[in-house]
C-alpha cells in the first residue's frame, strides 16, 4: 500500500501530520491558496515517492516532477507533489 | 526555518519600507500595484503592509484566489455529480464552503451525498483503488501551482489501469486574466506583484507581455512578508531608474524557465478550453484547461451529463469587481454583514486567500488599531 493509500484511509494520521492548521489566523486550505511547504527529504520510498519533513511534519510526497531528489534535498512540496527543488541551505542565493 | 526566518525579519522590512518611502516620495504621483497571488493578499493583510506603505503607494487585489474565481455554474455541476448514485466526489477543503446556485458541497454531505476533502488529488486516486465500487471524482481546482499534481495523478491512474477515477477539471491560467485586466479600461495599473508558485512552474519567461506591450513592471515575489514588501521597493526601482520589465524577488524558489518537467505533464494531460468562464471577470479565452482526448476517459466531463448551465451570482454579491481590484472589500454591501467567511455570499469571503475573508480576518483589527510602525509585528497583534 503506497503512503498515498495510506493516507487516503486515514485522512489526519499523526504520524504524518498532513492538514494545515484549521483554526485561527493560519488556518487555510493550503492546496486552494496555491500555498507549499519547504520541506526536506528524509527518505526515498520509490521512484516517484519521497518522505519528507516540512513545518507540518512528515508526509508522502509525489517527486515526479523533479529529477534525482536523494535524501538531504529541499523541495517546495503543494498538494502532495514536488513542483520545485530549492537551493541547498547554505546557499546564499535567495537571502534577503 | 531556512528561506522562511530571514524573510520575517523586522530589521530588514523597517529597512526596505523606509526605502519604498524614499523611492514613492521621488516618484511625485499616485502608485497602483496589482498583487496577482492570493497568497500575497493574505499576507498583506496578515502582516498590515498596506498601512506601512506611503500614501502614494496603494495596493489592489486580483485574481489569483483559485477558489474565488470559479463560476457558481461550475459548483452546480460539481453538486449534481455528488448527487449521482455511486459517486463519491473529493476536492480540496476551501472547495466544500463555495457557494453554488442552491448549496455547497458541505451541505450536499450534511444531506447524504458522498462528498470528501483530499489533501492531494493523489489521494482521491488512492480511494478509488481502495473503493472500487464508487466511482470517485476529484473536482479540480487552481492555477498552474495546482494543475500539475492533478496531471501527474491522471497519469498515474492510466498507468495503474484505475477505471472508477475521474477528473472534473476547473484549472485555470494565470496569464489570460493578466491580459484581460489590462485591456480593460477601469483600472490603471504601475505594476504587478507576480505570484509566486505559480511562477516554480510556469516560469517568468511568460510574462514578457506585460512590459512589452503595456509598459507594465512586473516583478514575481514570494509569500514571507519581506517578499512582498521587497516586490514593492523593486517596482518602484524600475520606475526611479527608468526600467520598465520583469523581475525575480523569488529566486530561492522561481527559475526564469520554470519547471519544464512539470510543463510537458501539464501539455501531456491538459489541453487549453478555447474559453472559461470566471466570476467577476466572464469567459476569458485560452485560461482553462480541459482533459486532453489522450486521457478522455478519465475526464468526468465526458464521463458524465453535466447541466453546464451558467448561472448569475447573487445580485448583492460584488466579488466581480473586488476581483478585477476596482472595488475594496469594505465597499461591497454585505461585507462583515451577510457576508462572513461562516456564512458566505461570495466566493472572496470562503478562501483566506480571498480578498474579503483576508480582509475580514486581519484587515478590520488594523484599521480599529493605530497602524504599528514596526513592520511584521501588526501581525501578532491581529493573531492576537
Ligand atoms: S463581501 Fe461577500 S459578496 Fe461582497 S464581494 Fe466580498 S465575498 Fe463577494
Amino acid at each position: 500500500m503506497s503512503d498515498h493509500q495510506r493516507l487516503a484511509n486515514d485522512p489526519s494520521p499523526p504520524e504524518l501530520g498532513l492538514s494545515a492548521p484549521t483554526s485561527g489566523p493560519d488556518a487555510v486550505c493550503i492546496t486552494c491558496a496555491d500555498q507549499a511547504d519547504v520541506a526536506e527529504v528524509v527518505e526515498v520510498v520509490d521512484a516517484h515517492t519521497v518522505r519528507a519533513r516540512s513545518a507540518a511534519g512528515l508526509q508522502a510526497v509525489d517527486t515526479t516532477l523533479l529529477a534525482d531528489v536523494c535524501v538531504g534535498d529541499r523541495v517546495l512540496v503543494h498538494a502532495g507533489t514536488a513542483i520545485s527543488d530549492l537551493p541547498a541551505s547554505d546557499d546564499p542565493e535567495g537571502t534577503p | 526555518m531556512r528561506f522562511v526566518d530571514e524573510f520575517r525579519d523586522p530589521v530588514a522590512g523597517r529597512a526596505a519600507i523606509e526605502r519604498i518611502g524614499e523611492l514613492a516620495r521621488a516618484q511625485d504621483r499616485h502608485l497602483k500595484f496589482m498583487e496577482v497571488c492570493g497568497g500575497h493578499t493574505h499576507t498583506i493583510y496578515r502582516h498590515g503592509i498596506e498601512q506601512l506603505l506611503p500614501g502614494n503607494v496603494e495596493l489592489v487585489h486580483g485574481p489569483g484566489c483559485p477558489v474565488c474565481v470559479i463560476p457558481m455554474g461550475r459548483v452546480d455541476d460539481a453538486l449534481h455529480l455528488a448527487a449521482q448514485p455511486g459517486v463519491t466526489l473529493t476536492s480540496f477543503g476551501d472547495m466544500m464552503r463555495v457557494p453554488g446556485s442552491t448549496s455547497t458541497l458541505l451541505h450536499a454531505k450534511a444531506d447524504g451525498a458522498d462528498v470528501r476533502m483530499v489533501y492531494s488529488p493523489l489521494d482521491a486516486l488512492a480511494i478509488a483503488q481502495r473503493e472500487p465500487d464508487r466511482q470517485v471524482v476529484f473536482f479540480a481546482v487552481g492555477f498552474e501551482t495546482t494543475s500539475p499534481s492533478t496531471a501527474v495523478t491522471v497519469q498515474r491512474a492510466r498507468a495503474l489501469g484505475v477505471d472508477n477515477f475521474s477528473v472534473f477539471s476547473n484549472h485555470v491560467r494565470i496569464v489570460p486574466p493578466l491580459r484581460a485586466i489590462l485591456e480593460a479600461p477601469e483600472l490603471d495599473l504601475d505594476g504587478f506583484i507576480g505570484p509566486g508558485h505559480v511562477s516554480t512552474v510556469i516560469g517568468n519567461r511568460p510574462y514578457g507581455f506585460v512590459p512589452e506591450e503595456f509598459s507594465i513592471p512586473l516583478v514575481t515575489a514570494g509569500f514571507e512578508p519581506l517578499d512582498v514588501i521587497q516586490a514593492i521597493e523593486m517596482l518602484l526601482r524600475q520606475y526611479a531608474e527608468g526600467r520598465c520589465e520583469v523581475e525575480n524577488q523569488y529566486t530561492r524558489v522561481v527559475r526564469d524557465a520554470g519547471n519544464p518537467r512539470a510543463m510537458a505533464v501539464l501539455d501531456d494531460v491538459f489541453t487549453v478550453r478555447d474559453t472559461f468562464e470566471w466570476r467577476g471577470l466572464g469567459w476569458i479565452p485560452e485560461s482553462g484547461l480541459a482533459i486532453s482526448e489522450r486521457y478522455a476517459d478519465l475526464d468526468s466531463e465526458r464521463r458524465f451529463s453535466l447541466p453546464g448551465e451558467r448561472v448569475e451570482d447573487p445580485p448583492a454579491c460584488e466579488c466581480g469587481p473586488v476581483l478585477r481590484g476596482v472595488l475594496k472589500p469594505w465597499e461591497c454591501g454585505v461585507f462583515g454583514t451577510a457576508c462572513t467567511p461562516e456564512t458566505p455570499i461570495g466566493t472572496c469571503m470562503v478562501s483566506s486567500e480571498g480578498a474579503c475573508a483576508a480582509y475580514y480576518e486581519f484587515g478590520r483589527l488594523q484599521i480599529a488599531d493605530e497602524p504599528d510602525p514596526l513592520p511584521l509585528v501588526s501581525a501578532d497583534r491581529a493573531r492576537r
